[in-house]
C-alpha cells in the first residue's frame, strides 16, 4: 500500500490533506517547498507542528486565518481546569503573533462576498467596523418586483415595521419563544416551534414569488 | 519559525522569475530550462485584475520571507488568495502541501486551486505551449485521505477499500480505480479511464 502511494506522491505537484495526514508525507518521500495552512485558527500548536514534521526541503510557510472565527475544539472534561486545556485551546494564530510578531503579517479587510447591508452587522459586532463591502449597493441587482411582492406578503402577515422592509436592507431577525423540547442532559435536539416558524416563513417566501431553488436553511445543530 | 539564508535562496529566485523576469541570475542550463513564455505566465498571474492591492502584496511577502501570516475577515478573499500563491509556485514546478485542520476547510482550498487552474487553463487555450503548463498543474493535483475511513467521502467507502489518495486530475483518477477494492469505486472510476488515449498514456509514465 505505501509503494503505491509513494508512487502516487512522486508525481505529485500539489498535496492537500489535513493537517494530520500531512504528518505522514515525509514519510511517503513527499517534501514540500511551501506548506500553506488555511483556517490556521482552527489549529492547536501541535496540529501546525506535525504537519510540518519533517518536512526538510521547507522554504515557506503560510498561515491563513481569521482569529474571530472558530477556535480548536478540545473535548476534554478537564478542559477547564487543567491547564494544558487553556494551551490547547489558544490558536496556533495567536501563538505566533504572541511568541513571533516579527512575522509578516497582511490583513485583508474587503468583503467581495455580501451584500453591504449584511457585512454591516458582523462588522459592528465583531470587527470593530473594520469589515468593509468591496462591492457597493449598485452592483447587487435587485429585482424591484420581486421586491415589491416579498414586502407586500410581510408586511401583511408579520408587524415588521416599513423602515426594515427597505430595498437595501437584506436582514431581518425573528425572535421565537417557544421552549425548546430538552434531552436528559441539557441538549436541546428540537424546537417545535422554531421548526413552525421557518415553515411559516419558507411559505411566505413561495407565495411572495421566490424561486424554491434558492431558499436554503441552515442550522447550527 | 525562522528560516536560514540558504534556504530563502529558493524564493529569492522566485521573486526575481515573477516580479522582475530577470533571467541572469540563472545558470545557462537553468535558463533554457525556464521558457519566457512561462516566466510571463507567472507575471500575468501575479499582477491578475482580480487581486486587490493587499492580496498582491500577500503574494509578494510570500516571495521575500520564509514565513508569513494571512488574516482576513470573513468574505475577504483568503481561499483565493492562497489558491493563487499555490498556482503561482506550481508553474514553477515547486512542491507544495496545502493543509487545514479539518477536511472540509481542506476540500473548499482544493477546489478554489483546482478551479483557478483550470480557468487558466482556458484562458491560455490558443497558446498551447502554455495551456499545457496549466494541465500538467492539474496532473499533479493530489488530495490525500486519511486511512480513517470516516474523513473518505461516502461514494468511495463501499466496500473494504484502502483508499488514500486521489487525484483531482483526469490522467490520475486510475491510481484511485487501482487502489480501491471496492465494486463501486470500480464501477464508476474504471469508466473514466476507458475514454481516451490520455489516460493510458499516463498509465505508461506512471507505472
Amino acid at each position: 500500500m505505501n509503494a503505491i502511494k509513494r508512487k502516487v506522491l512522486s508525481k505529485a505537484l500539489i498535496i492537500f490533506s489535513t493537517t494530520w495526514v500531512a504528518s505522514t508525507l515525509a514519510d511517503l518521500e513527499f517534501y514540500g517547498e511551501a506548506c500553506i495552512i488555511d483556517e490556521a485558527a482552527q489549529l492547536s500548536e501541535p496540529d501546525a507542528v506535525i504537519a510540518l514534521r519533517e518536512q526538510k526541503m521547507l522554504k515557506l510557510v503560510v498561515f491563513a486565518s481569521d482569529e474571530m472565527q472558530l477556535s480548536p475544539v478540545l473535548k476534554s472534561d478537564q478542559s477547564e481546569t487543567n491547564s494544558l486545556g487553556e494551551m490547547l485551546t489558544t490558536s496556533m494564530m495567536t501563538r505566533l503573533l504572541i511568541g513571533y510578531p516579527n512575522i509578516t503579517k497582511i490583513s485583508l479587510v474587503q468583503n467581495y462576498r455580501s451584500h453591504p447591508s449584511l457585512v454591516r452587522m458582523p462588522s459592528y459586532a465583531f470587527y470593530a467596523d473594520d469589515l468593509i463591502a468591496a462591492r457597493s449597493i449598485d452592483e447587487w441587482s435587485t429585482d424591484t418586483k420581486l421586491h415589491a411582492s416579498i414586502r407586500q406578503v410581510f408586511l401583511d402577515k408579520i408587524p415588521y415595521g416599513k423602515e426594515h422592509l427597505e430595498r437595501d436592507n437584506r436582514q431581518l431577525f425573528f425572535n421565537v419563544n417557544s421552549l425548546p423540547e430538552c434531552e436528559p442532559g441539557d441538549t436541546s435536539y428540537c424546537n417545535r416551534g422554531g421548526i413552525a416558524a421557518i415553515v411559516k416563513f419558507i411559505g411566505m417566501l413561495l407565495e411572495a414569488g421566490v424561486d424554491a431553488s434558492e431558499i436554503s436553511v441552515i442550522s447550527a445543530y | 519559525m525562522t528560516m536560514d539564508q540558504g534556504k530563502r535562496r529558493g524564493l529569492f529566485e522566485l521573486r526575481h522569475l515573477i516580479l522582475e523576469q530577470n533571467l541572469e541570475i540563472f545558470s545557462p542550463d537553468m535558463r533554457r530550462h525556464i521558457n519566457e513564455s512561462i516566466a510571463h505566465l507567472g507575471k500575468s498571474l501575479f499582477y491578475n485584475t482580480e487581486l486587490n492591492r493587499e492580496q498582491r502584496n500577500f503574494l509578494e511577502a510570500s516571495l521575500v520571507n520564509g514565513a508569513v501570516s494571512l488574516e482576513g475577515l470573513p468574505g475577504t478573499g483568503k481561499t483565493l488568495t492562497l489558491g493563487y500563491l499555490i498556482t503561482l509556485l506550481a508553474i514553477y514546478r515547486r512542491k507544495v502541501i496545502g493543509t487545514a485542520h479539518s477536511s472540509g476547510a481542506v476540500a473548499v482550498l482544493t477546489s478554489a486551486v483546482t478551479k483557478l487552474v483550470k480557468n487558466q487553463a482556458v484562458i491560455h487555450k490558443s497558446q498551447p505551449e502554455k495551456a499545457r503548463v496549466f494541465d500538467d498543474i492539474l496532473d499533479g493535483i493530489v488530495r490525500v485521505y486519511s486511512p480513517n475511513v470516516r474523513q473518505t467521502p461516502s461514494r468511495l467507502l463501499t466496500g473494504p477499500t484502502f483508499l488514500c489518495c486521489w487525484s483531482m486530475s483526469q490522467t490520475t483518477a486510475f491510481h484511485v480505480a487501482f487502489m480501491g477494492t471496492s465494486k463501486n469505486t470500480r464501477a464508476t472510476k474504471t469508466s473514466r479511464i476507458e475514454h481516451g488515449p490520455r489516460n493510458h498514456h499516463a498509465f505508461s509514465r506512471a507505472f
